[in-house]
C-alpha cells in the first residue's frame, strides 16, 4: 500500500511534521555529533536550559575544533569559581590556563556584550501617533512604490512602527478574472479577502503587533472615493476578525498624490 | 525596489555581495596570534563587539565588518539582534545557524553574567546593578512577563523566577503563588518585575492594583514586598521610588 502507512522507517507524516530527523537518530557519535545536538538543542530549546559548564562547553567549540570540550569547561569553573569569573577573566591568566587564543577572544568578550545588553539607551523607533506622523511617513516611504499595492503598518501600543509590509494582492486578481457564474466570483472574492486577512494577521502576531494601519496606494486610473468602495469589504473582513486576535485596527487609508482619504472619517463602521 | 514584505529601508539589503575576507580564518588555520593582540573588551562599541562574535565563529565566507553593520543596521542594537526571533535571525543571517546558535549563547551568556554579578551583594544596596540585570533581562523582550526576585533576610538574592507570561500587553499574576514560592524558597523579601514592551515603562492601574493585592497576602506571611520594577525598553520605573505603593 502506498501511503502515510508504508514505511515505518521514515516516519509518519506527524512525526515529520513534528521535526523528527530523516537519518539514523544518532548519525555520530563522536565529538562532531555531541557538537551538533548540542547546537540543535540551543536552537530548539533555547539557551537558557544550559548548564552553566555546558555554556561554556559550547564557547570553546569555535577555537577547539576537534576535541570534547566539556573537561576543559569544568576545569576552568572549577579554576575560577564560576561560569561568571571565568568568563571575567583576564586574557593572561585564561592563557595560563591553556585557553587558546580564539577562545580567550570569545570568552573576554563575553563581559562586553553583557554591558551591552545592560546599558540604559534607548532604541530609537518610528511613532506614528498622529495624521501630519502617518502623512508624513507615507510621503517619504510610499513615493516610489508602484501605485495598486495595499501596505500594512504593525504598530506596538505606543503607535511605535514595528514593520511595514505589503499585503499580498487580494480582491482585485479574483475580481478581473473573468466571471464563471456570479455565485462563483462572489464565492473566489470572499476566499481572496479570507487568505489577505489571515495572512495580515498572521504577520501581526509574527511581529507582537497591537494594531494595524492598512494603506491603499491607489492607482491614477481610479478615484480615491471608488478605491474606499472597492477595498471596504476587506477593511469589513478585517475588522470583524481582527479583534479575536486582540488586534486593533486603526485606520484604512486610500492615498492618491497628496489625496487621502480615511476609513475612519467616511466611518460608518466604526 | 526592496524585496518583497520588506518596504521599511532596505533592511538586510547589505547582506547581499560581502565580500570574504581571509585574516580571521588564516590566523584561525595557524593557530597563532600576537599576544598583544587580544583586545581589552569593555570599551567595545556595539559594531566591534557583533563583529568579533561573528569573526570568532562564522566561516571565512562571511565578512564580519559587513554583516554586524548590517544586522544592527536591521535590529538597532547588539541587544535586539542577539535576541531577535529564530525566523528573523535566519531571514538575518542568510540562515547561518551557527551564528543563530552563538548570538543565543552570548546572550545567556550576557544575563548569567549579570545575574552573578547582582548575587555579589546586597542587591538593594546596589540599584545600578539590578537595574543593569534587569534591562539585560527584559528589554528586549516582545511579550510581557512577570518575574519575581526572591530575597533572604540579607537582602541577597535567592533566585529569579518567572511567574507569568502573557500578551503584548498583559500578564495575569497570581498573589497565591508568588506567595507559595517565597514560602518554599525561604524568601523574606520579593523584587516584583515585569517588562512592557511597548517601551513606556509608566505603571497601569492594574500594575499598581496588582502590587498592592501581592503585598497584601505576602505581609500576612511575613513576607515584605520592597519594589515593583517596570522596565519599558531600557527606561525603567520603581513604583517604590514613584510612591506608588
Amino acid at each position: 500500500m502506498d501511503g502515510p502507512f508504508a514505511g515505518e522507517k521514515a516516519g509518519t507524516p506527524c512525526e515529520k511534521a513534528a521535526g523528527a530527523a530523516d537519518g539514523p537518530a544518532f548519525a555520530s557519535t563522536g565529538p562532531k555529533g555531541h557538537r551538533q545536538r548540542m547546537r540543535q538543542r540551543v536552537l530548539k530549546r533555547g539557551a537558557d536550559s544550559l548548564a552553566d559548564y555546558e555554556i561554556l562547553e559550547m564557547l570553546l567549540f569555535p577555537g577547539v575544533p576537534r576535541r570534547d570540550t566539556k573537561p576543559q569547561a569544568k576545569a576552568l569553573i572549577n579554576h575560577f569559581g564560576s561560569l561568571a569569573a571565568v568568563l571575567e577573566a583576564p586574557a593572561e591568566s585564561l592563557k595560563k590556563q591553556g585557553v587558546g587564543p580564539l577562545s580567550t577572544r570569545l570568552l573576554t568578550l563575553m563581559p562586553a556584550v553583557a554591558d551591552s545588553m545592560a546599558k540604559p539607551e534607548e532604541q530609537v523607533r518610528v511613532v506614528l501617533g498622529s495624521w501630519d506622523a502617518l502623512l508624513q511617513y507615507c510621503d517619504v516611504h510610499y513615493a516610489r512604490l508602484p501605485a495598486g499595492q495595499m501596505r500594512v503598518l504593525f504598530l506596538d501600543s505606543r503607535n511605535q512602527l514595528l514593520a511595514d509590509e505589503q499585503v499580498p494582492d487580494e480582491a482585485e486578481t479574483s475580481a478581473s478574472r473573468p466571471a464563471a457564474s456570479k455565485a462563483q466570483t462572489a464565492k473566489a472574492m470572499e476566499e481572496a479577502l479570507r487568505s489577505a486577512v489571515a495572512f495580515l494577521l498572521q504577520r501581526a502576531l509574527a511581529v507582537n503587533a497591537s494594531a494595524v494601519i492598512t494603506i491603499r496606494l491607489t492607482p491614477v486610473t481610479l478615484e480615491p472615493d471608488r478605491q474606499m468602495a472597492a477595498d471596504t469589504p476587506f477593511v469589513q473582513m478585517l475588522l470583524k476578525e481582527a479583534p479575536l486576535f486582540s488586534v486593533d485596527v486603526h485606520d484604512h487609508l486610500v492615498l492618491k498624490k497628496g489625496e487621502w482619504r480615511s476609513f475612519r472619517l467616511v466611518g460608518q463602521e466604526w | 525596489m526592496t524585496p518583497k514584505g520588506k518596504g521599511f529601508a532596505d533592511m538586510g539589503q547589505a547582506l547581499h555581495g560581502m565580500k570574504p575576507v581571509e585574516l580571521p580564518f588564516l590566523t584561525r588555520l595557524m593557530g597563532y596570534e600576537p599576544d598583544g593582540d587580544i583586545p581589552d573588551a569593555p570599551s567595545l562599541d556595539d559594531k566591534e563587539i557583533l563583529a568579533r562574535l561573528i569573526a570568532a565563529v562564522a566561516s571565512r565566507s562571511i565578512n564580519p565588518d559587513d554583516l554586524a553593520a548590517a544586522l544592527l543596521q536591521r535590529f538597532g542594537s547588539l541587544a535586539a539582534t542577539i535576541r531577535a526571533s529564530l525566523p528573523d535571525m535566519e531571514e538575518a543571517t542568510g540562515g547561518n545557524s551557527l551564528l543563530q546558535v552563538y548570538f543565543l549563547l552570548a546572550h545567556e551568556a550576557g544575563i548569567r553574567l549579570q545575574r552573578a554579578r547582582l548575587m555579589r551583594n546586597n542587591v538593594l544596596a546596589d540599584k545600578d546593578q539590578l537595574y543593569a540585570y534587569l534591562r539585560a533581562m527584559l528589554a528586549q523582550e516582545l511579550v510581557e512577563q512577570v518575574r519575581v526576585l526572591f530575597l533572604d533576610a540579607h537582602r541577597c538574592l535567592l533566585a529569579d523566577e518567572m511567574q507569568g507570561r502573557g500578551t503584548v500587553d498583559h500578564t495575569p499574576v497570581y498573589p497565591r503563588e508568588v506567595v507559595r514560592r517565597a514560602l518554599e524558597l525561604k524568601a523574606v523579601g520579593l523584587i516584583l518585575v515585569h517588562n512592557h514592551p511597548s517601551g513606556d515603562p509608566s505603571p497601569s492601574q492594574e500594575d499598581i492594583a496588582m502590587t498592592h493585592r501581592i503585598a497584601q497576602a505576602a505581609s500576612l506571611m511575613g513576607i515584605t514586598v520592597l519594589d515593583h520594577v517596570i522596565v519599558g525598553g531600557s527606561r525603567l520605573v520603581s513604583l517604590k521610588e514613584e510612591g506608588l505603593f
